[in-house]
């Protein structure tokens, strides 16, 4: 049905033409979800844009076809392209809020997308478009209709644009990483309304996705894709089972995936000839030899005690303002030596109980005790020597590094905060931190920009160590990362936690990854701590039902675990 | 509903509170501008060079109020200007609000003439460019404009009197008749003034239209348009162009500043007896209360000007309109 | 390095042209008194509004004087405003519009209110008020243009500043400890130097129109000191005489603000990192 030939696409630079995508083949039958996976850069999303014929100006197809139902794409006018697509091929994207007009409500562009395609009146339109709305179980469609898009939430766009692109019975729907930017419980919804939808239409999907526990879980059949080229395709349970490619086998092992214990995670390596392979490796030894193993029952490092911290919004312009508890009476404490998972769904309040921890906000109550001594109330000139013994390393690469100074210049700033030391004195720690994090000496002189993601992230990691911290917050710090690469810093992670000791208190939305790095783990909703325990105990046997609807959410690969078959 | 309502109405009052204080904030530096201004305004009205008797300087201080305490003077100013009094001028007598309202519908007449000249001219063009970014029409349009807010307001307008005036002697260099008058000589006056104010604000606005069109293109949600198989046409009229309207109006009441202070120039080149030519005149002859008058009267026309940009603004944009907060 | 920038030449001939022009209106402004052909202030009542001759090439203005000698030194009085008023908003408006997004409360509140109202009233009427009442001379022209270009860097510095704010290296800072002083001078100021060069430029045209705007209506650089802008205002009574007096010093005066606008369009373009990634 759709049937992509040897397609190969180039972006046109300043230094002639740069391949992006090269001899990509795949077919899709009726009916059929097709998953297609790779890491940032593979060129996956090129792709999909290239069977809609909506490739960037500077891009250019080099070679190639696009078989819909027999006709190229490739070869087709713009009035002619403009016919195929929404009514025969429709497409879902990634940010779902800016992928609607923002100047008209939701139900004018249905209705719009509805008479694009189909002859029918505008009354007639309106009613099917809110049989659409309910059909994608959007509550309240008469709402939905009036509403404009950022007036709803993200997974209500996406429902939204879902219902635009199943409109006119599409027979293929390309979505281009539909739930990347929602939260697992709500990606769990959207994923089953896709597949629900594709039994009861009949199109076919391409899913496009960084995630393998997405494509785990809806796809028939999966094509990998690494830097623009098609490294293996397989049915979705031989690909999981029995990867052929080595990089296809590296990627699903480094993953970190609940249930799976292991004390380290494979990395991609290429060797010289560029061959890629998976690697398991060893955990670097502690310089000094006496092993220090987090102990449960000595004083904790960090104790919260019914932290409270509110913000006050207005419900309407005109009305009093309420109370919002984005922390709610948190109690948690943090053994030495150890890692505390704290999880939760985007707007639990986790961003903000650390923020509180690291006092960048008072807290309205509570107590915050590091090393015994409360810190909750201390001025700004108090907390100066308690910032020493806490480090962050935030959520985005791109963000935490000031772009305008040198990696030295940013590693060395804590130091320089602290009048720590002479110049040369902070060359060699400088040297030595990234030695730690397994950054080049040559990075030093270099700027951020100059790195890509996971190296920034050890840049910032580097940092965070610079005056020997006992507690490191790591607010979503793999999160940007790809698999591969979040694969590393875990490893990281864990490596110097051992030689530096250190405590974490490790943020993330991520079930899978909190599982693998955790010692104990709290679950966080609505800003209260629903479940508090240990790790093992937690993933095993989650007692809240938040906590288990979490688990279930969570696209797992290979998992025993809950009810969770090949599809 | 209700709340959405309720927000409207909270935004326009909050709006109207903001230009009130504005204005007030304005009145009283106007007022004290002058107050610290050097040169006695009682010594130039009775004629510093006549040597004036000490008796007369204090019987005409104690007739204009100045022997008064300085916030006595303020207030009672403030109140009198509150209702349209601003005293008389010092020239004849004759009160300030006379001068302010004859001259007042004229600039207004010339800059509403160069914002609606501006728009017709500048709104096409920067859609044009747009349309076809980096071909040959793009580039000479974004030139053309780059030199149109380059050319000072008074050169151009000096240029147009030399080529339409002197040269083709198609339209009258300078001067005023009232529309009552003569209706067809009124505006043949009007033109070339209209056009020298407009055609700086024409090419900004072409620009920040090129701009904001080549901005909305790039969306996300264009791309979504076509993925629906909306035509370009439609996708560009009916999308790109509403949301482009926001930032092009918000540079249009952004250029309204450089337009009123540009009056100020046409007026006195084209002896366009406006609220400007009032100003000059009465700086020049420091004629207190006229400039007090003329000054406040141009901040008013421009902070109501402004008001009215910002509501529409908000009517454009359904995220100000109904912002929850 | 040559190719490199015969290649820029060729790529962008107008930024060239431009630079090209600067670098010669600067030239004249530093050389002009000594590039003069003649005295620029001699009187002549013989040669009075002549056309261009063999011994005046540009021709004489209404006294008789040399038209090419004032012109070259007509630019002097011009730049100094501009670039001394710009060094004035630039420092004091960068200043508080940082103190405006980073400041306490009620300090941004304060600054970011009188920027508003400042904002809100055409600078040439403010300065026609001021010019009109006080003695103008190069230096209380370039301390009032200054002065009123101050909001409008304030305004830049102060958007450009709430943006850096936003951003998680800020929130780095101020977990590590840092004073205001370092956060100020290492992350904020370095981050905001983009849009706060192309504002300048924007500055300097301005602060030429405005000045030469003000020359022209009579109340800025005083005779028989000559300037462009008072040059044409001075002009404009002879159109029909000497129509060539008029459109010199208009070219010239046009011509540089031109290529000013065209520089800093440029500089935008290099600047802008939305622009850079693609």
């Amino acid at each position: 049905m759709l049937e992509v030939r040897n397609l190969s696409i180039a972006f046109k630079t300043r230094d002639g033409l740069k391949s992006a995508v090269r001899n990509i083949d795949f077919t899709i039958g009726p009916g059929e979800i097709l998953g297609l996976v790779g890491e940032s850069g593979s060129g996956k999303t090129i792709t999909s844009l290239a069977v809609m014929g909506l490739l960037p100006p500077n891009a250019i197809v080099t070679s190639g076809e696009v078989l819909v139902d027999g006709i190229d794409m490739l070869q087709l006018g713009p009035g002619e392209l403009r016919k195929l697509r929404g009514r025969h091929i429709a497409m879902i994207f990634q940010d779902p809020m800016a992928s609607l007009d923002p100047i008209f409500p939701c139900g004018d562009q249905i209705i719009e997308a509805i008479r694009l395609h189909e002859t029918v009146g505008k009354a007639q339109a309106r009613q099917k478009a809110i049989e659409l709305l309910e059909k994608v179980r959007i509550p309240d469609p008469e709402r939905a209709m009036r509403a404009y898009p950022h007036e709803l939430s993200g997974g209500q766009c996406q429902r939204i644009m879902i219902a635009m692109a199943v409109a006119c019975k599409p027979r293929i729907i390309i979505a281009d990483e539909p739930t990347t930017a929602l939260d697992v419980t709500v990606q769990k919804q959207v994923l089953d309304l896709l597949r629900g939808l594709n039994e009861e239409v009949g199109a076919a999907i391409l899913l496009i996705t960084h995630d393998l526990g997405v494509v785990y879980e809806v796809a028939d059949r999966v094509v990998v894709m690494y830097s623009g080229d098609r490294i293996e395709e397989a049915t979705t349970a031989d690909l999981f089972n029995n990867p052929k490619s080595s990089y296809a086998k590296a990627l699903i092992d480094s993953m970190p995936t609940p249930g799976g214990q292991h004390d380290r995670l494979p990395v991609i390596e290429r060797d010289a000839l560029g061959n890629v392979f998976s690697v398991r490796p060893e955990p670097r030894v502690r310089s000094s030899n006496v092993a220090a193993a987090p102990d449960a029952n000595a004083t904790p490092l960090l104790e919260i005690r019914d932290l409270v911290k509110s913000y006050w919004i207005k419900p309407a312009p005109l009305a009093v303002p309420v109370e919002m508890r984005a922390v709610d009476r948190v109690s948690l404490s943090i053994a030495p030596r150890s890692t505390l998972g704290l999880v939760g769904e985007s707007g639990c309040g986790k961003s903000t109980l650390s923020r509180a921890v690291m006092r960048l906000y008072r807290p309205d109550a509570g107590e915050i005790l590091l090393k015994g001594r409360d810190i909750a109330r201390l001025s700004e000139g108090e907390m100066r020597p308690f910032r020493r013994e806490i480090a962050m390393v935030f959520q985005n690469p791109y963000g935490s590094l000031n772009p305008r100074q040198t990696v030295a210049e940013l590693v060395e700033a804590p130091l320089v905060i602290f009048g720590e030391g002479t110049a040369p004195m902070r060359r060699r720690r400088v040297a030595g931190l990234l030695e730690a994090v397994g950054l080049p000496a040559a990075a030093a002189a270099k700027y951020p920009h100059e790195f890509s993601g996971g190296q920034r992230q050890r840049i910032a990691i580097a940092r965070a160590l610079a005056l020997n911290p006992s507690l490191v917050i790591c607010d979503e710090a793999v999160s940007a990362l790809d698999v591969s690469v979040q694969a590393q810093v875990l490893n990281l992670l864990k490596d110097l936690q051992v030689e530096f000791d250190l405590t974490y208190l490790f943020i993330s939305h991520d079930l899978s990854v909190v599982e693998h790095i955790s010692d104990t783990v709290a679950v966080m909703q609505k800003g209260r701590i629903v479940e508090y325990g240990s790790a093992k105990a937690i993933f095993a046997n989650p007692k809240e039902a938040y906590t288990r609807m979490l688990l279930d959410a969570v696209p797992t690969i290979g998992s025993d675990r809950v009810g969770k078959g090949v599809a | 509903m209700n709340a959405s309502v309720a927000g409207a109405l909270l935004l326009v009052g909050r709006k109207l509170l903001t230009a009130f204080i504005q204005l007030l904030v304005i009145a009283t530096l106007i007022f004290s501008v002058m107050y610290i201004m050097p040169g006695d305004p009682v010594l130039l009205l009775l004629g510093a060079d006549s040597n004036p008797s000490p008796e007369a300087v204090a019987s005409m201080r104690n007739q204009l109020g100045l022997d008064q305490p300085v916030m006595s003077q303020y207030f009672v100013w403030l109140w009198k200007a509150l209702h349209l009094d601003f005293g008389a001028s010092l020239a004849n007598g004759y009160p300030v609000s006379r001068y302010v309202l004859s001259n007042l519908p004229r600039t207004l007449e010339l800059a509403f003439a160069a914002i609606i000249i501006a728009t017709l001219i500048g709104v096409p063009l920067g859609i044009a460019a747009a349309l076809k970014r980096g071909s040959l029409r793009d580039t000479i349009l974004t030139s053309v404009a780059t030199i149109g807010i380059s050319v000072p307001v008074y050169i151009l307008g000096t240029m147009l009197v030399l080529f339409f005036s002197l040269k083709l002697g198609w339209l009258p260099a300078s001067g005023y008749t009232d529309i009552s008058r003569n209706a067809l000589e009124h505006f043949r006056k009007l033109t070339l003034p209209a056009v020298a104010l407009g055609f700086g604000l024409a090419a900004s606005i072409a620009r920040m239209t090129r701009s904001s069109m080549l901005e909305i293109l790039g969306r996300d949600f264009v791309r979504a348009l076509r993925a629906k198989g909306m035509s370009e046409r439609r996708i560009i009229w009916q999308h790109v162009l509403r949301n482009a309207a926001i930032p092009i109006v918000t540079i249009i009441g952004l250029q309204l500043g450089n337009l009123m202070g540009g009056t100020v120039l046409v007026e006195a080149m084209f002896n366009w007896p406006g609220l400007s030519t009032l100003l000059v005149g009465a700086v020049s002859a420091r004629n207190y209360p006229l400039v007090q008058g003329a000054m406040l009267a141009i901040a008013a026309l421009f902070i109501c000007i402004n008001l009215l940009v910002e509501l529409l603004y908000s009517l454009l944009d359904p995220r100000i309109r109904r912002k929850r907060t | 390095m040559t190719s490199r920038t015969l290649g820029v030449a060729r790529s962008q001939p107008a930024f060239v042209a431009s630079l090209a022009v600067l670098a010669i209106v600067l030239l004249m402004a530093i050389f002009g008194g000594w590039l003069a052909p003649h005295d620029p202030f001699m009187l002549n009542p013989q040669a009075v509004n002549q056309g261009s001759s063999a011994s005046h090439w540009l021709g004489t203005d209404e006294f008789g004087r040399d038209l090419l000698s004032r012109l070259l030194i007509g630019i002097r009085p011009t730049l100094m405003v501009a670039l001394g008023a710009t060094v004035i908003a630039a420092v004091f408006g960068t200043f508080l519009g940082i103190a405006g997004a980073y400041g306490r409360l009620w300090l941004s509140f304060l600054i970011m209110r009188a920027v508003d109202i400042m904002l809100s009233f055409p600078p040439i009427l403010l300065a026609l008020l001021a010019v009109g009442f006080w003695e103008s001379d190069v230096l209380s022209l370039t301390v009032v243009i200054g002065v009123l270009y101050i909001p409008h860097f304030a305004r830049v510095a102060h958007s450009a500043t709430l943006q850096v704010t936003r951003q998680e290296f800020m929130e780095a800072e101020h977990a590590m400890g840092a004073s205001v002083r370092r956060v100020v001078f290492t992350a904020i100021l370095p981050n905001i130097l983009s849009p706060l060069v192309v504002q300048a430029t924007l500055t300097v045209a301005a602060a030429i129109l405005l000045e030469s705007g003000l020359s022209f209506l009579g109340l800025g650089i005083v005779p028989p000191e000559p300037s462009w802008g008072q040059m044409i205002g001075t002009a404009r009574g002879y159109l029909g005489q000497n129509p060539m007096y008029v459109i010199w010093p208009s070219l010239l005066l046009a011509l540089t603000v031109l290529a000013i606008n065209v520089v800093g369009d440029r500089l935008r373009d290099i600047l802008d990192p939305r622009l850079r990634e693609e």
